[in-house]
């Protein structure tokens, strides 16, 4: 962490309202985004949290360019994004990516998924046509624990989770600097949600990206970002390190966001919390690592923790992929472990 | 142990462990597994291959069934009255009040009739593709052209500017500067300019919810140019309603063609079209029901296979039909 990647000085975006079908006048504004300024290290995950509506989303959509910002500058790299146009902007965008909100609306219904994936090879011209590109997403799928098998299927074969994983090999495809998840995980079941936060953050660690999370789950951000910024009806209410934040929240709006959090055990309401997915988190790292393998209990999430096997998957746990209905066995949040190599049809030894 | 019955089960139902390349089935390859099963559509479908190739090979039709050429006039087979006689072996559809096999007129009229109402369609159809998705798109200027145009087209008494506009055309030298010849090309394009407002109006609507998609964005993120965004995001997307209202389509532009023909507006004397025959017959219908009764026959069917072709396909293309 040491110089900033991006700085945002003064960010604003306003929606003209407008009255009248032809002859259109402008009555007013919302002020979406209203004078946003904060600095982005390089490696550092900033978190952005606020409640629906309050900018959040803006803030990153006009960061990635896919919406002119009224006023204000976006330095990347010393470079202002908002004056970008044209082959220098194509270029920028290779720096900064998104992971979306929605993976079942971020993926083409009609491409298959080698395709959605190659996408930013092939706009950028990275690359050779066919093998070398098809090589490259294939450990692109690999990288984020999807099945290199799996690339010419289409997105509806796909699990929510599994689907956010393209998104996230998409993403990661042109190596940018700036990755920014917008909501990322708050589509999935709470239990996906451990996998994907964890994808995104080992992801961080080995390519070195910086990252901005936005959230309007504290738990989740608390457990991915070192520094929050609180948004709150358009403006940065509190810019804080993680710590601080939960300690000793300074604006009254951050305060009443923790109180929001529910715990996940009862008995302990009011303490600040960290949510179901934050919960499963915490104590997914306690558990010994080395050949165990987790799979979801709902059928079709079943996915692999990449953290289980700090040396890549053995060959034989390449090919799971789980297909049944609900099994009866209490599996908390979706893990069971195995130690040694399945048969092919053999019952799970269970712990 | 039922846990363990469970699990059998959830692992039969899928190759564990068994290293195998999995080939999807492709959205067109569940469609015409949900295609087939549709028997009403695919009896249609077969009905219009059986109508096109007839159109194709018409004069090998006529061959075999051994009639005279459908502008071939001959006196000798109208009765001592000057009325054309009925159905017979030699001429099993019988012959029109100038003599002519009426046989030969209907497989002939097959091929005027198909290829007016598919180019018409055709043409419509891109036509409306290109400007619906750049309405939608686009937005903005260049939506409230194409939507004005399309809300003053629609406003028009469509087919007496049809009519107008064919009957304009198919004197001298044509219109638009000689573009539009008298004959079919002037049908065509007369079908056509009253036609492409519809599927416009539908692809514009489609497009208006589809870039709204953040698959559009995430496409625009990468680097993406418009066009590429238009052509290789949403236009796939669009590939469903196209075809199906492009089936729905013909059938409406095989009943114009006939009405316009009927009208005299359409194709030019004496080539032979469904709509033109049902119109000569008229006046003798009470002698030669015949003259009326096999065009009539062959307008309805068409128009009737093409119909439930198009609803087959709708069906088995609705996403939200299961396998």
């Amino acid at each position: 962490m040491s110089e900033p990647l991006l700085q945002v000085r003064d960010l604003v975006k306003h929606f003209p309202i407008t009255r009248g079908v032809v002859f259109q006048k402008q009555i007013g504004a919302v002020q979406a985004v209203d004078g946003v300024s904060f600095d982005l290290m390089r490696g550092e995950t900033l978190g952005l949290v606020g409640e629906t509506g309050c900018g959040k989303s803006t803030t990153a959509r006009m960061i990635a360019r896919l919406m002119d910002p009224t006023s204000g500058e976006m330095l990347f790299e010393g470079q202002d994004l908002a004056a970008l146009k044209g082959r220098s902007l194509k270029q920028a965008r290779r720096d900064i990516q998104m992971v979306f909100q929605d993976p079942y609306s971020s993926l083409n219904p009609r491409k298959r998924v080698g395709s959605i994936i190659e996408e930013p090879l092939r706009i950028h011209g990275l690359l050779k046509e066919g093998d070398a590109r098809r090589k490259r997403v294939q450990e692109l799928m690999d990288r984020v624990g999807l099945n290199p098998e799996h690339y010419n299927r289409f997105p509806h074969e796909f699990s929510g989770g599994q689907r956010q994983r393209i998104g996230v090999a998409r993403a990661i495809a042109l190596e940018p600097k700036l990755l920014i998840a917008d909501e990322p995980v708050s589509a999935l079941d709470v239990s996906i949600q451990a996998q994907i936060l964890n994808l995104l953050r080992d992801l961080q660690r080995d390519m070195g990206l910086t990252m901005m999370f936005i959230a309007h789950d504290l738990s989740v951000v608390r457990h991915m970002c070192d520094r929050v910024a609180v948004m709150y009806l358009g403006k940065i209410a509190e810019l804080a390190p993680n710590e601080a934040l939960y300690a000793e929240p300074q604006h009254p709006y951050t305060e009443a966001l923790l109180a929001a959090v529910p715990s996940p055990e009862p008995g302990r309401r009011g303490q600040t919390s960290q949510g179901l997915a934050g919960w499963f988190l915490e104590r997914q790292r306690h558990w010994p690592v080395v050949d165990q393998l987790n799979i979801h209990h709902r059928a079709k999430d079943s996915t692999l923790c990449p953290e289980c096997f700090a040396e890549g998957f053995p060959e034989w746990l390449r090919n799971i992929t789980w297909r049944g209905r609900t099994p009866a066995w209490p599996v908390a949040l979706g893990c069971v472990a195995v130690e040694r190599e399945l048969a092919y049809g053999e019952n799970f030894p269970l712990t | 142990m039922s846990t363990g019955t469970l699990l059998e089960e959830a692992f039969d139902s899928d190759a564990m462990g068994r290293p195998e390349v999995v080939a999807a089935r492709t959205p067109s390859q569940r469609f015409w597994r949900r295609f087939r099963q549709d028997r009403v559509a695919l009896a249609s479908l077969g009905f219009i291959v059986f109508l096109i190739l007839v159109a194709v090979f018409a004069p090998v039709v006529v061959a075999i069934a051994g009639t005279p050429g459908p502008n071939t006039i001959d006196s000798n087979l109208l009765n001592s009255f000057g009325m054309p006689t009925g159905p017979s072996l030699e001429h099993p559809f019988g012959v029109d009040g100038l003599g002519r096999d009426v046989l030969s007129r209907t497989v002939y009229g097959a091929r005027t009739s198909l290829e007016i109402s598919i180019l018409a369609t055709l043409i419509a159809t891109f036509v409306g593709v290109i400007l619906g998705m750049a309405a939608g798109f686009f937005g903005g200027w260049v939506d409230t052209i194409v939507s004005r145009s399309v809300d003053v087209m629609l406003a028009f008494p469509v087919f007496l500017l049809a009519l107008g506009l064919a009957s304009g055309c198919s004197l001298g030298n044509g219109c638009a500067g000689g573009l539009i010849q008298p004959g079919i090309s002037t049908v065509v394009a007369v079908i056509a300019l009253v036609s492409w407002t519809y599927p416009a109006r539908l692809i514009r609507g489609q497009v208006l919810s589809l870039k709204q998609k953040e698959f559009v964005d995430a496409s625009r993120s990468l680097g993406a140019s418009n066009t590429r965004i238009i052509f290789r995001e949403i236009l796939p997307n669009l590939v469903v309603p196209i075809i199906v209202y492009a089936s729905l389509m013909i059938p409406t532009n095989i009943l114009l063609e006939a009405a316009l023909s009927f009208l005299g507006a359409g194709v030019p004397a004496p080539t032979a079209s469904w709509g033109a025959m049902i119109s000569d017959a008229t006046s003798i219908f009470e002698t030669a029901w015949w003259y009326m009764l096999f065009p009539g026959v062959a307008i309805v069917l068409t128009a009737l296979a093409f119909n439930l072709v198009g609803d087959g396909l709708t069906d088995a293309m609705n996403p939200r039909a299961s396998d």
